[in-house]
């Protein structure tokens, strides 16, 4: 049951971001998409104040990282600041074609799984997969 | 006047006393000439025509009765009067037949004396009574006459002989004098001759054309001093005699050989009688012959023969003339001997010096060619124009190791025998063979003897051959053959220096080889590189376009699913309608519509009724709106054209280029003025006008310069000054131009500086292909032999500055 599902998506690039918060959106998620890690900090906290915190983050590798540079690691620095606000945070790293290595990586770093950008029905299975949704 | 007026006489006596003392007493009255002789008087007496004339009658030579005589010839009528100390008998009488007018005696009485003349000029005469003495006188006269002519004529033959002697003495004088002369003129004439042989031969023939002598021949010692041998000698039967080598013994039985032993001229006056003489069968016509040592500071060097056809022609003067010349010559023929030595040596040094320059520019030049066949042809080119020999030749051996294959050779037979590959065997019947097995030089010095010779029939002149082994390290890697066409042509100098740089060639040849191999290496790498770098970009091309189309199915299956829930919303409230409205054809378009959707299982309807059933507008609008539709129409659109954009960048590099000439000042005004930028952008282009032109592909400058701006545009997107600058403008070095393109945007902080020139590489979010562009954008450039560097600063913005180089003059 997807339904009350919150999901956290942070991609730098709008297009992609709009794209796949729609997809989920339309999957029956409730999600909050930003564009760099910085306000995805913001957010999770704020969410977590508001008693409504987030059951998953879906964290783009390469954007602006927590100092504002844009770096193409910042995912991996956002990773480890969410775990050690929420230690057992399901976060899966998007990745672009050419970083599975990273990605890879960043599954061995606390993340639970890596989604290739691609088709989007495969990161609903994926969330589904990972959160035991029906 | 007064001359006229006084009378002349003529005094002619020998003793200068009387003529003293009559011109004394007389002169006051008369003028008085004086004659010292007979044959004077009568001149005076003929040119002045005296008044009177006073003869003394004993005077020398010519008396003067006879006198007398003469005068009366020409002169009937002036008183001649004689005078004499003269008291023997009948003097006075002789003198009047000899025709005296008067007769006064010695001596004067100057009292007397003027009344005398005075009365023989108012013309008193005496007269002979006696004529008797007329006749006496005149057989007198006859019988001295004779006397006269006696001797005379004595005095005449004596003169007669006297003057042959002069004349032989003078002949003699003369004759040595000309001897003297001709020596000198031998020696003068010879001496300057340098030339050895020449100066012998003119020296033989000076000889006999001068003295006029038969024959005329020259000695010179041998090395060992033993013999004399003949080196010139006169005419045919001299000529011949020098072919034949023909010498004599020093010491031994000839004249030749003696004048060597005693250093002194031996002499046969007459050559039958000489004892010791070689008799020549090639001069059988000498009577007389001389042999003369030549001595040149104290040292005998040779000798001199010298024959005549005539018996005793030599006497002394000759003997001390030819001497004398003999001294000079052998002077000559040292200096000549000299001269000889000092051009052999000059000539030695000058070769010595030839050589080493050779070897040095074979060396400097060889060891500069990289290029292998460069550098072996101009090897072999060096060799025989700097030596002068007849043909040289490179061999290397191919990679099997057993044939040595030509490789350059001189001239058009090289050529040739380059072009049909002519090769000989490692070790085999040839003197390259044996020089490469063997590693070692091979000389023949007469091919004739060389018992293993390759004759090459292109190469038929050769007599000399060296076969020189090219060595580096343990390998031989070929062999250089020198030819001559003399018989022995190579001197130490020449096989030290050839061996030289025959090692030198060797290096220059293993320097060719690895820099072949290092070309061939670099192509490879390069190829290597080529295709990682095509590799490596095709891959970040490809994750590229993937990450770029990643949004597009899932935004077409939005779309797709909205307008299938959009024809559903229609067919629910169609199901609701009034039949009329059913029926109107848009109802039945709809109606059909929504069957096509529903026969593709787009939508399930259930889910739709349980989604959109019974939910206000407000919920409806969420779930459902154009925005979304439109919103996913962009994505789709912007996905797409980013893709085009990468194709366009990705093979902008490897695109096929036309180059030509590009004026950069008109290229930035173009580009900019077609971007067609928005007005909010103050755009100001900045073009030094008359830049020399650069050399590239017009098209691709023009995306490169249009990526450069698009970016500044991008930077300056949220900015409050805009304000893009594009300059053209000579470049900072010299034979380059420069574009910038500054923007007022964010500017690039130092970090990231290098790495906005990775491909993929992007700042911020979506910027169609811009992430592509400086990577591709530094690729063009730098194929174009430029750079494009960029400064920048946060806050304030950025340059872009491409530098490209002149197109080259000529």
């Amino acid at each position: 049951m997807v339904e009350g599902i919150r999901v956290l998506l942070v991609d730098d690039e709008r297009l992609v971001r709009r794209s796949m918060e729609k997809s989920l959106l339309r999957a029956g998620f409730d999600v909050e998409a930003v564009a760099d890690a910085q306000s995805a900090l913001q957010a999770f906290e704020a969410a977590w104040q508001a008693g409504t915190p987030f059951n998953i983050a879906v964290l783009d590798l390469h954007m602006p990282d927590l100092s504002g540079q844009d770096n193409p690691n910042a995912g991996l620095e956002l990773l480890a600041a969410l775990l050690e606000r929420q230690a057992d945070l399901p976060v899966v790293i998007l990745s672009a074609f050419d970083e599975v290595s990273r990605a890879k990586h960043a599954v061995e770093t606390g993340a639970r799984a890596y989604f290739v950008k691609g088709r989007e029905e495969g990161l609903i299975e994926l969330i589904n997969d990972l959160l035991d949704l029906d | 006047m007064e001359r006229s007026e006084k009378p002349v006489i003529l005094c002619i006596d020998d003793t200068p006393e009387v003529r003293r003392l009559v011109s004394r007493l007389l002169s006051r009255q008369y003028r008085v000439i004086e004659a010292t002789d007979g044959l004077q008087g009568i001149e005076l007496a003929r040119a002045q025509r005296p008044d009177l004339i006073l003869v003394d009658l004993h005077m020398p030579h010519f008396s003067g009765y006879e006198v007398t005589t003469r005068l009366r010839s020409f002169l009937p009528d002036t008183p001649i009067i004689a005078l004499t100390a003269d008291i023997t008998e009948h003097v006075r009488e002789r003198a009047l037949a000899s025709g005296c007018s008067g007769y006064l005696a010695k001596p004067i009485d100057p009292d007397e004396f003027l009344q005398q003349i005075a009365a023989y000029l108012g013309g008193q005469r005496e007269e002979l009574t006696d004529e008797s003495f007329r006749e006496a006188y005149l057989q007198s006269l006859v019988a001295r006459m004779e006397e006269k002519v006696r001797a005379l004529t004595t005095a005449l033959q004596e003169n007669a002989e006297l003057n042959a002697q002069n004349q032989r003495l003078l002949a003699r004088s003369q004759r040595r004098a000309h001897l003297l002369e001709v020596a000198a003129r031998v020696g003068r004439s010879v001496t300057s001759i340098l030339d050895l042989d020449e100066l012998l031969v003119a020296m033989v023939n000076t000889i006999c054309d001068e003295f006029g002598f038969y024959y005329a021949g020259v000695f010179l010692l041998d090395d060992s001093g033993e013999w004399a041998i003949l080196r010139a000698g006169r005419g045919e039967a001299g000529q011949r005699m020098v072919a034949e080598g023909h010498r004599l013994r020093v010491g031994g039985n000839s004249m030749i050989g003696r004048a060597l032993v005693q250093c002194e001229p031996v002499l046969a006056a007459d050559v039958e009688e000489e004892s010791v003489r070689f008799k020549n069968p090639c001069l059988p016509e000498t009577r007389s012959e001389l042999a003369l040592p030549l001595l040149a500071m104290g040292d005998v060097i040779g000798a001199l023969s010298v024959q005549s056809t005539a018996p005793d022609a030599f006497d002394k003067d000759d003997l001390n003339a030819l001497r004398t010349m003999a001294d000079q010559l052998a002077i000559a023929i040292r200096n000549a001997r000299l001269h000889q030595e000092n051009q052999r040596l000059l000539m030695d040094v000058e070769r010595r010096a030839r050589l080493l320059r050779a070897a040095a520019e074979v060396g400097r030049t060889v060891t500069s060619i990289l290029n292998l066949d460069q550098l072996l042809a101009r090897t072999v080119d060096l060799i025989c124009q700097v030596y002068g020999f007849y043909y040289a030749g490179v061999f290397l051996v191919d990679e099997s190791g057993e044939w040595a294959v030509l490789r350059a050779g001189y001239g058009e037979a090289g050529a040739q025998m380059v072009a049909q590959g002519h090769r000989l065997k490692v070790g085999g019947y040839s003197m390259i063979g044996t020089a490469i097995s063997q590693r070692k030089a091979r000389i023949a010095l007469d091919v004739g003897e060389e018992p293993v010779h390759f004759k090459n029939p292109y190469l038929p002149l050769t007599r000399s051959e060296m076969a020189l082994p090219l060595i580096i390290g343990e390998r031989c890697i070929g062999a250089v053959t020198v030819q001559s066409v003399e018989e022995a042509a190579f001197t130490e100098d020449d096989i030290t220096g050839l061996q030289a740089m025959a090692d030198q060639l060797a290096v220059a040849i293993n320097n060719a080889y690895l820099v072949r191999d290092l070309e061939k290496a670099h192509e490879e790498l390069v190829r290597t590189k080529t295709y990682e770098a095509i590799a490596t970009a095709t891959g970040e091309a490809i994750h590229w376009v993937g990450n770029r189309a990643a949004p597009i199915p899932g935004s077409v299956a939005r779309i797709r699913e909205d307008l299938a829930r959009y024809l559903w919303l229609v067919r629910q409230l169609l199901d609701q309608a009034l039949p009329e409205l059913r029926e109107h054809p848009y109802a039945r378009l709809l109606s059909a519509a929504w069957d096509e959707v529903a026969a593709r299982q787009i939508v399930d309807p259930t889910a739709l009724a349980q989604e959109f059933g019974s939910r206000t507008l407000k919920q409806l609008q969420r779930l459902l709106s154009m925005d979304s539709i439109f919103e996913d129409f962009e994505i789709i659109e912007k996905s797409a054209r980013a893709i085009l954009n990468i194709k366009e960048d990705l093979i902008g590099p490897a695109r096929k280029r036309h180059v030509t000439e590009v004026y950069l000042q008109n290229l930035v005004r173009e580009s900019v003025a077609a971007m067609l930028i928005p007005e909010t952008i103050a755009v100001e282009v900045r073009a030094t006008p008359d830049l020399p032109p650069v050399l590239a592909d017009p098209v691709q400058l023009d995306r490169v310069l249009i990526n450069l701006i698009k970016n500044a545009l991008e930077a300056m997107e949220d900015r409050p000054v805009k304000r893009l600058t594009v300059t053209a403008r000579p470049g900072d070095e010299a034979g380059t131009v420069a574009v910038d393109v500054t923007d007022t945007g964010t500017g690039i902080s130092p970090e990231n500086l290098d790495k906005i020139w990775m491909a993929f590489y992007t700042t911020k979010g979506d910027r169609g292909g811009t992430g592509l562009g400086l990577p591709a954008c530094a690729q063009i450039i730098g194929q174009l032999g430029g750079k494009i560097t960029v400064q920048s600063e946060l806050g304030v913005g950025t340059t872009f500055t491409i530098v490209l180089p002149v197109k080259p003059a000529g």
